[in-house]
């Protein structure tokens, strides 16, 4: 459970560490779009160098991507057993009813695997050099732009915080609801079917009425300190751009002319 | 359009539903921290986090109910690990169960508007019915699209793969609207 409620944030002193939060958003979804260029292994074996030597750069054990990696594997495994199976072309391995193993079946999952394997990577080395807090206001400061065409950045941004501040306490509530039902006799993992099953409503129920508590009583605490939906504010936790951040945008320009120019091989 | 969608969209939050809609983000992203409960006669196990979703379409209504979601699926975009099994990141967008994500999106939107249908009854029937439509068939449906896309595979084949899902489905069915029922004094 602690470890829940750090996210996935390990402190460190890197350079990556130090970057300024949007250039890592920056940078993960450039990856994510760049990532649609590879074509054939030249481009795909880019993208994985690219990708090991930015986890390099973080200096966090490899133990660490390996736990970032596992809770994706059944999807990462289910979607290339897909793709085995059912996908024809090239030599025809095996052939039985509808299933088919064909050299491009295999080819088009090895891509998949390592285009899967790296989107995960670059996504854990954002969530693990940056708190969670900082994520969202990254992606908020980013979301500036938007209000040309008035979408209401500062509400989405408000909604954000307030969910991420809350996790926490909903966490240690429905451990608490969750501890005291056991104490009247609930059973949540073990007993008969009906039981378990019913043992879900007194569990959500009262998680349910708390949220909506909590959130009555925070509008009206809000609304008690002047707090007012679309007017102006200032900002307390502001984000500060480095001359070092360039780098990261170099990093990617440099990785997209690679792409740009062997993806014709 | 798109101007005045979002200016309506604006305009008409007030802080309470800054407060709800955030609380319940929470809530979804709490409910995906417990392991889902294993049934014997059920093919797959329950996954809790799904009652988050079904629970915002319901309470939340159509609005914020969707905005909660996005916010959500926003978060777990940006590499947070909130979905069930510690999952989150841009990956799981490009997955086979990618498009169940989607339509988690498009489930409070369905939701009530089979709830208008009915003329917004809280009747058991009519929840029932609009958790039918809204929580399930929309959710395979639009699921069956994203494994067919991602991989390759014929759109009725996937479809009819949702089988497997429908006895732990009903039971998430059943179980939110009695919930519901219970908790829509309070509201």
């Amino acid at each position: 459970m602690d470890r829940f409620l750090l996210g996935q944030y390990i402190y460190g002193n890197s350079y990556v560490h130090r970057l300024d939060p949007r250039a890592k958003l920056l940078g993960t979804f450039a990856f994510i779009i760049l990532i649609f260029l590879a074509n054939n292994f030249w481009t795909y074996g880019v993208i994985v160098l690219f990708t090991l030597f930015a986890a390099y750069m973080t200096k966090i054990s490899a133990k660490i991507y390996w736990q970032g990696l596992r809770p994706m594997l059944w999807l990462m495994i289910f979607t290339v057993t897909l793709q085995i199976l059912f996908t024809s072309g090239g030599d025809i391995y095996l052939k039985w009813g509808i299933i088919t193993i064909s050299q491009y079946g295999i080819i088009n999952s090895i891509f998949i695997l390592v285009r899967l394997s790296t989107i995960i990577f670059m996504s854990t080395i954002l969530t693990i050099t940056t708190p969670p807090m900082l994520i969202a206001d990254a992606f908020a400061s980013l979301l500036k732009p938007l209000k040309k065409v008035k979408f209401p950045v500062d509400q989405f941004s408000m909604i954000c915080s307030i969910a991420l501040r809350f996790v926490p306490t909903l966490m240690e509530t429905a451990t608490k609801i969750m501890n005291a039902q056991r104490a009247r006799g609930a059973s949540f993992n073990d007993g008969n079917i009906i039981k378990r099953i019913k043992s879900i409503i007194p569990m959500l129920i009262p998680l349910l009425i708390n949220s909506m508590k909590i959130a009555i009583d925070l509008a009206e605490s809000m609304t008690a300190r002047n707090y007012q939906l679309g007017e102006p504010r200032t900002q307390f936790r502001r984000l500060r751009w480095h001359k070092t951040d360039l780098y990261v945008l170099y990093y990617f320009a440099i990785l997209t002319l690679l792409l740009i120019v062997l993806r014709r091989f | 359009m798109l101007s005045k969608f979002y200016t309506n969209l604006g305009g008409f939050m007030t802080i309470k539903d800054v407060t709800y809609t955030a609380l319940f983000t929470a809530l979804i992203i709490v409910l995906g921290v417990f392991p889902p409960i294993s049934i014997a006669i059920l093919p797959v196990p329950l996954v809790i986090q799904n009652f988050g979703v079904l629970l915002a379409a319901m309470i939340l209504g159509p609005k914020r109910g969707t905005l909660s979601v996005f916010i959500f699926l926003v978060l777990v975009a940006l590499g947070l690990p909130f979905l069930t099994g510690g999952r989150g990141g841009f990956g799981v967008f490009f997955g086979a169960t990618s498009g169940y994500l989607i339509a988690w999106l498009g489930m409070p939107l369905v939701i009530g508007l089979v709830r208008r249908l009915f003329g917004q009854s809280d009747k058991w029937y009519a929840t029932f019915a609009s958790l039918i439509v809204g929580g399930i068939s929309f959710a395979d449906i639009i699921g069956s699209v994203g494994i067919s896309l991602v991989s390759s595979i014929p759109y009725f084949k996937a479809l009819s793969s949702n089988i497997v899902f429908l006895p732990g489905d009903l039971v998430k069915v059943v179980l939110t609207l009695i919930i519901y029922q219970r908790v829509k004094k309070h509201i």
